[in-house]
């Protein structure tokens, strides 16, 4: 049965609720006042700046769960140099949330999309909690259906919130009043009849998640005039040029980047690397760079734990490494337990399917521009180690074969706008225009 | 302003972390001391802005992984 775990509103209460009720409820939350468009954007920047500063001390709350998480990012990322960056970037002018601004000769504003509903996927909380955050400075109500694997991370970020009061200029501005707008719900993912009740309301769809979850979602029944921001499967990989494969410093600074692209989340984000091109057609360099990152991994794996690897997960390492052992084109390095993994193929170029739980592939290309040509269907972020005079024609391929991000290597993790290859902020708003005064 | 120096980076890790023990040296990665991870990684970021009155961009404190490269970083911006 559908689940209400977080709401502001005294006749709102988190708990579990039949159908109907639930619909009551939510229609209750609808038709509550949008308080956010009385709030000016420049004071939640500040209000999200407090926030970073509050939550990275030790003492808060929330301090031992961003750690388990990983959330560290949110922090660097709610603060106000950050936040106005991305929204101007987004916008032109993030004023233009608030009142008319003159861009490019007219007069427009950006009103607020209206009803977002976010499905968040189970594997990275971080970008579901960022999508939040964005919905609330474009000043939109939401609705966000929260996975099983991590029901109570949201909840419990906005009950921090909540207890919040900011004093911005001369006012007192409550964590209350910021979260009027939102609701946090849990609902069984074949509970079609709920998703479909929710996929009515939405001015805008905002889907995370894999094929099955993205094709659920984008199947059910909407307002004719919704529209939908997907943030569907993709897979990501990086290619390092010869230039950068010379010296051994070099290649162990490398090496070290790498481990963080892929040990952030466990590359469970889209944007984690599971291949590698290297530019050589020596063994001895790709072994010797295999060396590096070997180490590197073995390094970091002591400091932070694997997590939620399955049964499966093992068996289907296991294979692996059998059959990367017995191949004469092939080469491992691993350790005896199962926390990661470097599978090197002298031979086969195409890109081999993740088996994330910190394995990474190392694959031969005799030149970068080869690489594209490899891109599997649905490939989101290359980091790239490539100098600057070569890079602009590979990356130019790239997007020629679909690649939707470049980055350097070691940034792979970084979340930013654009992703997936629009602006989600962007998309959040209605632009009007309006006659110039 | 006058160019920072180890002392002092040592003294923001120190703060920021609450480095007790740690031998703390100028070729120390990320991965060897001890707290040093993401959220761990903004405290030293924003003990390093507090002091300076300086405001790092995203971008620019993601892959400082040594405490040479945080030192480089926070002198960089002294200039600008």
């Amino acid at each position: 049965m559908p689940e209400i775990l977080f709401s502001t509103s005294k006749s709102i209460i988190p708990e579990t609720y039949s159908n109907k009720d639930f619909y009551d409820k939510v229609e209750l939350f609808l038709n509550n006042e949008n308080i956010l468009q009385k709030v000016h954007v420049s004071d939640l920047l500040l209000i999200f700046d407090k926030l970073s500063q509050q939550w990275q001390k030790k003492d808060a709350c929330l301090f031992q769960l961003f750690k388990e998480l990983n959330l560290g990012f949110l922090i660097g990322w709610l603060k106000r140099n950050n936040l106005e960056h991305t929204l101007n970037f987004s916008l032109g002018d993030y004023n233009v949330l608030d009142k008319p601004v003159l861009l490019n000769k007219r007069n427009i504003i950006a009103a607020p999309k209206g009803l977002l509903v976010h499905w968040i996927s189970g594997n990275v909380p971080l970008l579901g909690i960022i999508s939040l955050f964005q919905a609330i400075l474009t000043k939109n109500k939401n609705i966000i259906k929260v996975p099983s694997s991590f029901k109570s991370v949201i909840p419990s970020i906005l009950e921090d919130i909540r207890k919040k009061k900011f004093k911005i200029k001369n006012s007192i501005i409550t964590g209350e009043q910021i979260l009027k707008s939102v609701l946090i719900v849990h609902v069984e993912k074949n509970d079609f009849e709920t998703q479909t009740f929710l996929s009515k309301k939405a001015d805008l769809r905002i889907a995370w998640g894999g094929r099955e979850a993205i094709e659920n979602i984008t199947n059910l029944n909407k307002k004719i005039d919704s529209e939908d921001l997907i943030m569907g499967p993709k897979t990501s990989l990086g290619v390092i040029s010869k230039e950068f494969l010379r010296d051994i410093e070099t290649i162990i600074d490398l090496s070290r980047k790498i481990t963080r692209d892929v040990f952030t989340f466990d590359q469970m984000g889209c944007n984690s690397p599971h291949n590698l091109y290297l530019e050589t057609k020596s063994k001895s360099t790709i072994n010797k760079f295999a060396d590096e990152l070997y180490k590197s991994f073995c390094s970091e794996s002591k400091r932070l734990e694997l997590n939620n690897r399955e049964p499966i997960d093992t068996y289907n390492i296991l294979c692996e490494r059998v059959f990367y052992t017995v191949q004469e084109d092939k080469n491992l390095k691993c350790e005896k337990g199962y926390d990661h993994n470097i599978f090197i193929d002298y031979k086969n170029k195409k890109p081999s399917a993740p088996l994330y739980n910190r394995s990474i592939y190392l694959k031969m290309v005799n030149n970068i521009n080869d690489a594209p040509l490899y891109f599997p269907y649905g490939v989101q972020t290359i980091g790239i180690a490539i100098p600057k005079k070569r890079a602009i024609s590979f990356i130019k391929l790239g997007i020629n074969y679909g690649a939707l991000r470049f980055t350097e290597i070691g940034k792979m993790g970084i979340y930013d706008a654009p992703w997936d290859g629009v602006m989600p902020i962007n998309r959040m708003v209605k632009w009007i225009s309006i006659p110039q005064q | 302003m006058k160019k920072l120096n180890f002392a002092y980076i040592k003294d923001v890790f120190e703060t920021a972390l609450d480095l007790e023990d740690f031998d703390l040296k100028l070729t120390s990665k990320f991965e060897e001391v001890p707290d040093w991870d993401s959220m761990g990684h903004m405290r030293i970021i924003l003990e390093l802005e507090e002091r300076l009155g300086i405001a790092f961009e995203i971008d620019e404190v993601i892959d400082v992984d040594t405490v040479e490269k945080i030192l480089q970083l926070a002198n960089s911006k002294l200039k600008t």
